[in-house]
């Protein structure tokens, strides 16, 4: 795509949201604007004829025209207050409906990819923190609008006064390119300095927030942030600067335009009345139009800066309406629906995974079948692939070769809404949801989260309702610091919270334990897993289990256990069929059970 | 937050203002010199203008050669030289302006940053007022620098205005002030109405900040697998934009309810103007007034209404982010005035005799809460010995670290070290005494040299001791094989590489050790130093252990027993107090609760007898 037709379309897609937004009230700015742009010309073609009319004697029409002029400003300027306030309205609108728009566009996309993107995550923010960029951009439309519609005016006004005149905006067309350009290299140059300012946030946010406060203070780094912030945000804004005085000189030249185009045409209309060729009210419409029409060409100027910004920002908005996720949901119809319960059982067949944008492939060739209600351990040193193996399953992510099946369809043709609602989950790098304590353990079945009964149930099963009874308001109280009268839990009791979540499905089909219990204390992890065993074992419903951890106590209680090492499958097997093989597990359990 | 009296933030915006000068006094300095050169420019075209029109009838009928001519002359010659000034300044204005800005932004994050970590303690950050000043802090960057700009265009407008003033008032003295008299009434109004839609804003923050929570928790990276799993973003966005409905509601409502009195305000403004024009018309039409002065006159007048409102419409926008300067320069005056952690403790921290750690009856209670995390805790921890805590989620392990390293004092009893109260030493050389790892260690996304160089930064540049202290949680061959070795950024957002949460731990573990090396720590603190790390990489850990803690003072938290028998003795926590102490043997042999924890664990790797 051209990149003309690219910026239109970057355009067209911004303003579109302002007119989602709030249509009425756009299209009610847009068309005040196109009249506001004209006051200035009328004002100066009734002050001509008020003029013309006294120096003609007439004064009966000076007087109506009087009248009617100063009935038109009343009505501007009631009008201007009425825009103010729906523009004010229409731009808090506008930006909500950005922010929607984000929402929808990541949290839409099934996996995971995107977000472990660097430059997705880049744009991202950086869309969130101008989400008042596409009001700008429909007022920017709307200064536009007035500035055409202004310039139209003073253009035919002008050239009733003299031919030349016309010329006028003319003259200034030069400078409006020369600060265009200069504009453009300047946000160029901003996008240069991008990662040094966000290394001088990084070290904003070590220094202020509480995440970093307790090393900070014991290493006493303090200073020494403070003086690399220093060093880094002096050396760029320094560059930045110098960059922009040695632009000046297009400003300086672009106005040197304007002001001589404006000096000549007072001049000129001046000499023209002295040779009798221009009546007075020309001289005073002159003096008026021109120089708004001055002001509109520089208006114009900065206008087309704006935009140099809007598509700044507008490209990266785009890119992240264009972004294809690579995991592919069926349209609805196609996809086979997600069984209630795992009949067979799920299988990886020559699996191949390697994370996009990564060259290191971190699972090789896996094969290996889950039988249902089985509970499997993975097992395997840091890196050996068990959590993107789980990745897989959940699929966050789809694999590069080879497939995965449950009851022997492929993950991939299944309907991915329906089975994620009968996965329950709890993952090492859980969310710390600050929300009350009901929702907090709730949203892990949305449909019950108003369900009492339920969400005690499993906040008993996942150890959590002693953390909730402590809390000073029970389940309704606040949990997390970030909001008022919010609670701080300690990082096991979260876990709790967290595993609480990963248990509130009715009856799953799956359910995916990764590290629940790093956090938890010895009594904790072994209530969680009697749970585990009681629910596998109860009846013919139970979930196919998948259990990560680094304990052998939690990983032995499993039907099959599956070693990993560097990518691939090493050995599977039960707790004692690994034990007796004398392989890697035997060793890693010896290990530990040494220290016992 | 509570509302600022208008003292206040009349205080705080100059506060803020002083601060604008203080980051760049120079680019300040420029500034207020070109807004001088440049702020008469526009009033001097005006005052061209009023004169060249005025003159212009005279001229016409006298001829180019008589006064009037040579006046309508020397008012273009005005006018020129006036536009020329205003546009080359101009854009070396913005340029001064656009620098100050920016430097004002790092200067602000700067004295931001000196003001949070002069705070000694943690206590802060409990306090959601803090927090929420802290936030404002963290945007109010463009607010003083708008003020200023603010200014500037205020001495720019007056000047015009009175220009005009003067120019209308060649007709009469009284049209400038009926214009301007009838006129400020609806620019108080509006003004008005954006101060109290504003503060309507502002005291639904909290909902903002939760509308900004949803928002964030449906595009950032962490939340997303469980807003994946557990179908979370319909909801998300779903409270996304009640807490923003209710958020901006009451103030749109103010908004639309308070415009019927500006309209009114605005007709009366009409009404004085359109007197003084009619005026003016009728006098000129009686020919009592030359049309010259008619011309140049009822072009000001009208110019000058227009103006006051122009002048009353900045002042609002300016107003938007002037209620939020309180609290900003709160944050910033909030340097080493904690109430809470009172520091000046001069007794040296490194005495020739050390006999250890001693928690004498030791209580604490989070500031904000009610529940004693300690209760009335005593324990005595010899010099050069190892301890392990032990004890449930909530017992106070973590607590007693925090207090150990002085981030709070103790609500009741106090803490010895090697018999001095801790409250007695000067903090920053008793800090350097402590090789801490904690259980929410940081992830620097700086390079690797840094992320164990900042445990003994005076000696961070040694490569020998940085390569020591990895060495010796056994990540230093991980290290050199990362791309750039020990340049590379621990991110993959700069350019460097990500890692996993095992290898995080041993980077965190290594920082530890250098500060041990480095800063001949004594004293060592291991909150959950092994929670991510897989088995083989714990007992590598294990067998160095004694050597890592040899002639050191060691505090050790686990909850797996693997590593908690690393430490010569174990003391279990309990409801804030300690309940059983003693060696391992010595526990499991009093058959008490520490030894039923152990059992449970234990027996997992004893029931089967393929063990030898």
């Amino acid at each position: 795509m051209s990149d003309f037709r690219r910026s239109v379309r970057v355009c067209r897609v911004i303003l579109a949201l302002a007119f989602e937004a709030a249509k009425g009230k756009a299209v009610a700015l847009f068309l005040a604007a196109a009249v506001f742009g004209m006051t200035g010309a009328i004002t100066g073609l009734v002050t001509k004829f008020v003029v013309d009319a006294m120096a003609g004697d007439d004064p009966g029409r000076a007087l109506a025209i009087g009248v009617l002029y100063l009935v038109l400003v009343a009505a501007a300027a009631l009008v201007d207050d009425v825009a103010a306030l729906l523009q004010s309205d229409l731009g808090e609108r506008t930006s909500h409906a950005v922010e929607q728009r984000l929402m929808a566009v990541s949290s839409a996309a099934p996996g995971l990819e995107h977000l472990e993107r660097p430059e997705y995550a880049d744009k991202v923010k950086l869309v969130r923190d101008r989400s008042f960029l596409p009001y700008f951009a429909f007022t920017n439309l709307n200064g536009f609008s007035s500035i055409v519609f202004g310039l139209a005016a003073a253009i035919v006004l002008l050239g009733t006064v003299h031919p030349l005149l016309v010329l006028l905006p003319v003259i200034a067309a030069p400078g409006v390119v020369l600060q265009f350009n200069a504009y453009r290299a300047h946000f160029a140059r901003h996008d240069h300095t991008a990662p040094d300012e966000r290394l001088a946030r990084h070290y904003l946010e070590l220094a202020t927030e509480p995440a970093a406060a307790k090393e900070i203070r014991l290493f006493g780094l303090g200073r020494h942030l403070i003086e690399r912030h220093r060093k880094l945000t002096d050396a760029y804004n320094g560059m930045l600067f110098h960059d922009q005085l040695r632009r000046t000189w297009a400003g300086v030249a672009a106005g040197s335009l304007y002001g001589a185009g404006l000096a000549g045409a007072i001049a000129f209309v001046g000499w023209l009345a002295l040779e009798r060729r221009a009546s007075l009210g020309d001289v005073a419409l002159v003096v008026q139009v021109a120089r708004m029409a001055v002001g509109q060409v520089q208006g114009a100027a900065r206008q087309a800066a704006w935009l140099a910004e809007l598509s700044f920002v507008g490209e990266r908005y785009l890119s992240l309406l264009d972004y294809r996720p690579n995991v592919v949901v069926r349209p609805p119809g196609q996809a086979v629906p997600a069984p209630d319960r795992i009949e067979h059982g799920i299988a990886f067949e020559n699996v191949a995974f390697t994370y996009p944008g990564t060259e290191e492939r971190v699972l090789t060739d896996v094969s290996l079948f889950i039988p249902a209600h089985a509970t499997v351990a993975l097992v395997g040193e840091n890196g050996a692939g068990k959590t993107s193996l789980v990745k897989l399953l959940c699929r966050f992510y789809d694999p590069d070769e080879g497939r995965v099946t449950v009851d022997g369809v492929d993950l991939r043709d299944l309907d991915l809404e329906g089975w994620r609602a009968r996965t329950g989950a709890a993952f090492q790098d859980f969310v710390h949801f600050q929300l009350v304590a009901q929702e907090a353990v709730g949203v892990g079945d949305l449909p019950a989260v108003d369900d009492l009964e339920r969400v005690g149930a499993s906040a008993r099963r996942a150890g959590a309702d002693r953390v909730i009874d402590r809390l000073p308001a029970g389940l309704s109280t606040q949990l997390g610091r970030w909001f008022e009268g919010g609670v701080d839990l300690s990082e096991g009791e979260w876990q709790r919270v967290a595993l609480a979540r990963g248990l509130m499905r009715p009856s799953p089909a799956l359910l995916v334990l990764d590290e629940p219990t790093a956090s938890l204390d010895p009594r904790a992890e072994h209530e969680v897993f009697a749970t585990f065993a009681g629910m596998a074992r109860g009846n013919g419903k139970a979930p196919v289990t998948i259990l990560v951890s680094h304990r052998f106590s939690t990983v032995r209680m499993a039907d099959m256990i599956v070693v990993l090492h560097d990518g691939r499958i090493e050995e599977l097997g039960s707790h004692d069929e690994l034990l007796a093989a004398g392989g890697r597990y035997a060793q890693l359990f010896r290990l530990q059970a040494s220290r016992y | 937050m509570d509302q600022p009296t208008p003292r206040e933030e009349v205080a705080a915006n100059l506060r803020g203002l002083g601060l604008v000068v203080k980051s760049a006094p120079a680019l300040a300095l420029g500034l207020l010199a070109t807004t001088i050169v440049s702020g008469g420019a526009p009033a001097l075209v005006v005052a061209g203008t009023g004169r060249f029109l005025a003159e212009l009838p005279e001229a016409v009928r006298l001829g180019a050669g008589s006064a009037p001519g040579r006046a309508v002359r020397s008012a273009l010659l005005l006018i020129a030289a006036a536009v020329f000034v205003s546009q080359v300044v101009g854009p070396v204005q913005q340029a001064v302006l656009f620098g100050l800005q920016r430097k004002f932004e790092a200067y602000l994050s700067r004295r931001l940053m000196a003001a949070t970590v002069a705070l000694p303690g943690l206590a802060y950050f409990e306090d959601p007022e803090f927090r929420d000043e802290l936030a404002v802090a963290h945007w109010i960057g463009y607010g003083p620098v708008h003020t200023l700009q603010f200014a500037t265009q205020v001495f720019q407008q007056l000047s015009q205005l009175l220009a005009m003033a003067a120019v209308a008032a060649t007709y009469a003295g009284w049209v400038p002030l009926l214009v301007v008299a009838s006129t400020v009434p609806g620019g108080i109004a509006s003004w008005r109405l954006e101060s109290v839609s504003g503060m309507a804003r502002w005291r639904r923050s909290e909902d903002t900040r939760r509308a900004d929570y949803y928002r964030n928790l449906a595009v950032d990276r962490e939340p997303g697998k469980e807003l994946r799993i557990f179908s979370l973003p319909e909801w998300a966005r779903g409270r996304h934009a009640r807490h923003w409905l209710a958020g901006v509601t009451e103030m749109l409502a103010l908004r639309r309810k308070g415009l019927a009195a500006v309209l009114w305000l605005h007709v009366v403004a009409v009404l004085g103007l359109g007197f003084a024009y009619l005026h003016m018309l009728r006098s000129t039409i009686d020919g009592r007034t030359s049309i010259g002065t008619f011309t140049a006159a009822s072009i000001a007048t009208v110019g000058l209404s227009t103006a006051v409102v122009a002048l009353f419409r900045e002042a609002s926008r300016a107003r938007r982010s002037s209620f939020y300067m309180p609290s900003a320069m709160r944050v910033l005056g909030l340097a080493k005035a904690d109430p809470r952690l009172e520091i000046g403790g001069t007794a040296p921290a490194r005495p020739e005799q050390r006999t250890g750690i001693c928690f004498e009856g030791v209580s604490f209670v989070y500031p904000g809460t009610d529940r004693r995390v300690l209760d009335h805790l005593d324990l005595e921890i010899e010099a050069g010995s190892s301890v392990a805590l032990v004890g449930e989620n909530g017992a106070g392990k973590t607590t007693l670290i925090k207090l150990l390293c002085r981030f709070y004092d103790p609500t009741e009893g106090r803490i010895l070290v090697d018999g001095v109260d801790v409250r007695e030493l000067d903090l920053d050389d008793y800090r350097r005494r402590l090789a801490v790892i904690f259980q929410d260690f940081v992830r620097y996304h700086l390079p690797a040299r840094d992320n164990v160089g900042f445990g003994a930064l005076d000696v961070a540049h040694d490569q020998a001791l940085r390569r020591e202290a990895a060495a010796r949680v056994g990540v230093l061959e991980q290290i050199e094989a990362l791309p750039q070795g020990w340049e590379t950024p621990l991110a993959r957002e700069f350019g460097g590489v990500d890692l996993s949460g095992g290898e995080w731990q041993r980077v965190a573990l290594a920082r530890a050790m250098m500060a041990q090396i480095g800063r001949d720590a004594d004293l060592l603190v291991l909150d959950e130093p092994t929670a991510s790390l897989d088995v083989r990489v714990e007992n590598e850990l294990y067998n160095h252990f004694a050597e890592l803690s040899r002639g050191r003072t060691t505090l050790l938290v686990s909850h797996r027993f693997s590593t908690v028998r690393m430490a010569q003795r174990i003391v279990l926590l309990s409801g804030g107090t300690v309940v059983e102490d003693g060696s391992h043997d010595e526990l499991v042999a009093a058959g008490g609760r520490y030894a039923r924890l152990y059992e449970v664990q234990a027996s997992h790797y004893r029931l089967t007898g393929s063990l030898e």
